[in-house]
């Protein structure tokens, strides 16, 4: 009740860790003009002749630079590979860490025997290992793709095994009274059960598949997004990589955004920021 | 048998296993695509007395290391300071948030271009691809932390007539600590991701630099060497983050 | 006694601005609270009895109104009135037991050797002596309650606001918990304002119940009763099975459920 509402009519104390609230409109209203504002500093920057237009294209170059990129040949199609790569390594690791953790989370001895390779491997960036797969498979879809699934795949595994050890007990047991078979079990108590944290882990790998491809891509492909950007830097077409990085970030916030529609929809009893 | 005892059991026989699985591709596989564990060994000694193209392997893991030290103590610095001013004060998050949601979700190497085209190849540039990946998730882990701190508290301690600073000292910082060593943990892996990236694309030094030099050479046994040694120094990493944790904050999930 | 009430509200309402329609909930309430009393506040919940303990707290202002206490109106939260919430999640767990008790001491800046007397000495009050140096995430939710009410007293604030703080407890603990308030309450004579869901905790422990009814908030009825001060005079809590007693009990309990 309190000060929860920013329409509180009854004043408030500045008890709170904030010392005053904003309504959620008004709180949008400054994020739009904060954009703004960095939009009109950069065009201001970019005229005042300081910074070569070759570091430092305005906003209306990089927009211009924009819809000649769209209109040509390359930017869609290196687009369009780079989230189909995002797609099918995350495809992957999904299929492969659902399974894998709830087998985990139920089974002692499924858990001792995967438990070490996982946490040897997971502290290591992607793109490390990323260097035996090019040696393995050559540069190309195989070991960029393999790169993304087992860059992707711990979050999954792990947040599903810490999500069966969490399943109550209750759930599980009246499941047993009512006769359901172990695979019953998995699909009407366990699987929903866990559903909220499996997405958390999705989530999670998402975020660093993406961070991977752009990354695998630079290192060791001639197509992508990632390899677009590096390629148009060496030879300093600073309108490309911009609009290519402002492309990454708007897709970056686009998954992320995807991700939160499909948690509301999914598990709609629990809060998402 | 108690449950601890055989998990242990079960986790010595993996690794065993995993020997074993390493040990016999060396055998069976074909020359070249695979090394032994004596070849690697063999080689990483070998690199660290007499040097790879001028670079002794323990100076390029040093480089290294001091860079993602670096980077990460600064991203931490600037992102916990950055998280609490928006986490205190809703006009300062109001105008941070959409540039901090963006940069969360640009993906850290993207910007390597840019940085690169700005900064040179140097280590200015390195830092701040470093920043760029580490401040963000700092920032927005701690203004989480400061925003979720409980009510009951903050208004006890105004009854006991804490001012504002007093408040910020003994309430909401230990009280968004937890929150916070969270989010300094996975902006290490985030920091050390973006490095290990920008030494292999835009470096002539460190220990990825090493790693993509001896990929493009053939040369698998310092390929899995220098991953051997990114992987020792990223457990150890993790390890000394979440000893850290414990010391730091004692009570976490018990309050 | 004093002319001036300790606290008082007088022609308060407290409302919101939510989107289906203004909720009220305070409705024009007038209260008294004396020096020295310990007045209970009782309803179903949405009466507004919260509302009125973060009024008086400084937490929240009136939307019309004044609070008052001595007869200066209540500008914002202070140590002159010390809040005891339920289930002591006010507690700060990397502070020891005791640094939880000094801390409103340490924010008035008392010095450090005479912050542990008084610490000592509340925490003996509380029966926590030798409890001190423990971590607050060690000991009990009763203990724990204790620690908040010792925190409470050792600022030395004449008037304590206690809102539900054995709702958490159990049956056991929390007549041990009557006792110990009362007994705390006789001895340090301060003014004590009580919210409660339990009939029997405000006829027991009360010198004044204030009863409320909800939609709009309001103050139904004022009653004085005095079997707290009888159980404090006669060492022992058997008035609870007396008859004049369990009438009162049943009394009250029939103008929350009949209005």
């Amino acid at each position: 009740m309190r000060v929860a509402s920013g329409s509180a009519e009854a004043g408030t104390a500045g008890a709170g860790a904030l010392s005053f609230y904003l309504s959620r409109y008004h709180f949008t209203l400054v994020s739009l003009a904060s954009v703004v504002a960095g939009v009109v500093v950069w065009e201001l920057l970019a005229r005042s002749g300081r910074f070569s237009e070759i570091l430092l294209p305005s906003p209306g170059a990089v927009w211009v630079e924009f819809l000649r990129l769209s209109a040509g040949p390359d930017l869609w199609p290196n687009y369009f590979v780079t989230l189909r790569r995002l797609f099918l390594g995350l495809g992957v690791a999904v299929v492969a860490g659902v399974p894998i953790g709830l087998l985990m989370g139920m089974s002692l001895a499924a858990r001792g025997l995967l438990n070490p390779p996982i946490e040897l491997y997971r502290p290591l960036p992607a793109i490390s290992y990323f260097a035996i797969l090019v040696m393995w498979f050559g540069v190309g879809e195989q070991s960029i793709v393999t790169v993304l699934a087992l860059g992707g795949f711990p979050p999954i595994v792990l947040e599903t095994l810490h999500a069966v050890a969490k399943v109550r007990k209750e759930r599980i047991e009246g499941a047993q009274s009512m006769g359901l078979s172990t695979l019953g079990q998995i699909i009407h108590v366990i699987l929903p059960s866990c559903l909220p944290q499996i997405l958390t882990g999705i989530r999670v790998g998402l975020g660093l598949a993406y961070s991977v491809v752009v990354a695998a891509e630079m290192v060791a492909s001639t197509s992508g997004l990632g390899w677009m950007v590096y390629n148009a830097s060496q030879f300093v077409e600073s309108g490309t990589v911009i609009t290519g990085l402002i492309l990454m970030g708007l897709t970056g916030l686009a998954l992320d955004g995807i991700m939160t529609v499909v948690q509301r929809r999914l598990v709609p009893w629990v809060a998402y920021a | 048998m108690p449950t601890s005892l055989k998990l242990l059991c079960y986790n010595a026989l993996s690794i065993l296993v995993l020997l074993a699985v390493w040990w016999s591709l060396t055998h069976a596989g074909k020359p070249g695509a695979s090394v032994s564990p004596h070849a690697v060994w063999a080689r990483l000694s070998d690199v660290a007395t007499n040097g790879y193209m001028g670079a002794s392997i323990g100076e390029s893991a040093g480089i290294s290391a001091v860079r993602v030290v670096t980077g990460w103590l600064l991203s931490g610095l600037i992102g916990v300071v950055l998280g609490l001013i928006i986490g205190l004060n809703p006009y300062g998050r109001a105008i941070v948030d959409p540039w901090l949601n963006y940069g969360r979700c640009v993906p850290p190497l993207g910007y390597l271009s840019l940085v690169v085209l700005w900064f040179g190849v140097g280590s200015a540039s390195k830092l701040v691809l470093l920043l760029l990946s580490g401040v963000p998730l700092v920032a927005v882990g701690t203004a989480a932390a400061v925003a979720a701190v409980r009510r009951e508290r903050i208004e006890g301690a105004c009854s006991m007539g804490f001012g504002p600073l007093g408040r910020l000292r003994f309430i909401i910082l230990p009280s968004a600590l937890p929150g916070i060593l969270v989010s300094l943990r996975i902006a290490f892996g985030a920091v050390f991701a973006a490095l290990v990236g920008a030494e292999m694309v835009a470096s002539s030094s460190g220990i990825a630099w090493m790693t993509i030099t001896a990929v493009n050479r053939g040369d698998m046994a310092l390929v899995i060497g220098c991953i051997l040694i990114m992987g020792v120094f990223a457990l150890f990493a993790d390890a000394c983050l979440q000893r850290l944790t414990r010391v730091l904050v004692p009570w976490a999930g018990r309050a | 006694m004093r002319n001036e009430p300790t606290m008082k509200l007088s022609d308060v309402t407290v409302s919101y601005q939510l989107k289906a329609g203004p909720l009220i909930a305070l409705d024009n309430v007038n209260l008294d609270v004396s020096e020295g009393s310990f007045v209970s506040l009782i309803g179903p919940s949405g009466c507004g009895k919260s509302t009125i303990l973060n009024l008086m707290a400084g937490y929240i202002k009136p939307t019309r109104g004044q609070v008052l206490m001595m007869g200066k109106p209540v500008e914002g939260p202070g140590p002159d009135r010390m809040v005891v919430h339920q289930s002591s999640s006010a507690l700060l767990p990397w502070l020891s037991v005791a640094d939880n008790v000094g801390l409103g001491l340490r924010a008035k800046g008392v010095p450090k050797a005479k912050r542990k007397e008084i610490v000592r000495n509340y925490l003996d009050l509380v029966s926590l002596g030798g409890f001190g140096d423990h971590p607050i995430y060690h000991i009990s939710g009763g203990m724990q309650q204790r620690v908040a009410l010792a925190r409470a007293l050792a600022t030395e604030a004449p008037v304590v606001l206690l809102d539900e703080p054995l709702g958490a407890i159990d049956a056991l603990q929390r007549e041990v918990m009557q006792d110990l308030l009362l007994d705390i309450w006789n001895r340090t004579r301060r003014t004590f304002v009580l919210v409660t869901h339990s009939v029997e905790e405000a006829v027991y422990l009360s010198t004044d119940i204030v009863v409320m009814s909800a939609r709009p908030g309001r103050v139904l009825r004022r009653s004085s009763v005095s079997f707290g001060a009888q159980a404090v005079a006669e060492g022992s809590s058997k008035v609870k099975a007396e008859q004049p007693f369990v009438t009162a009990q049943s009394e009250l309990m029939n103008q929350l459920i009949h209005g």
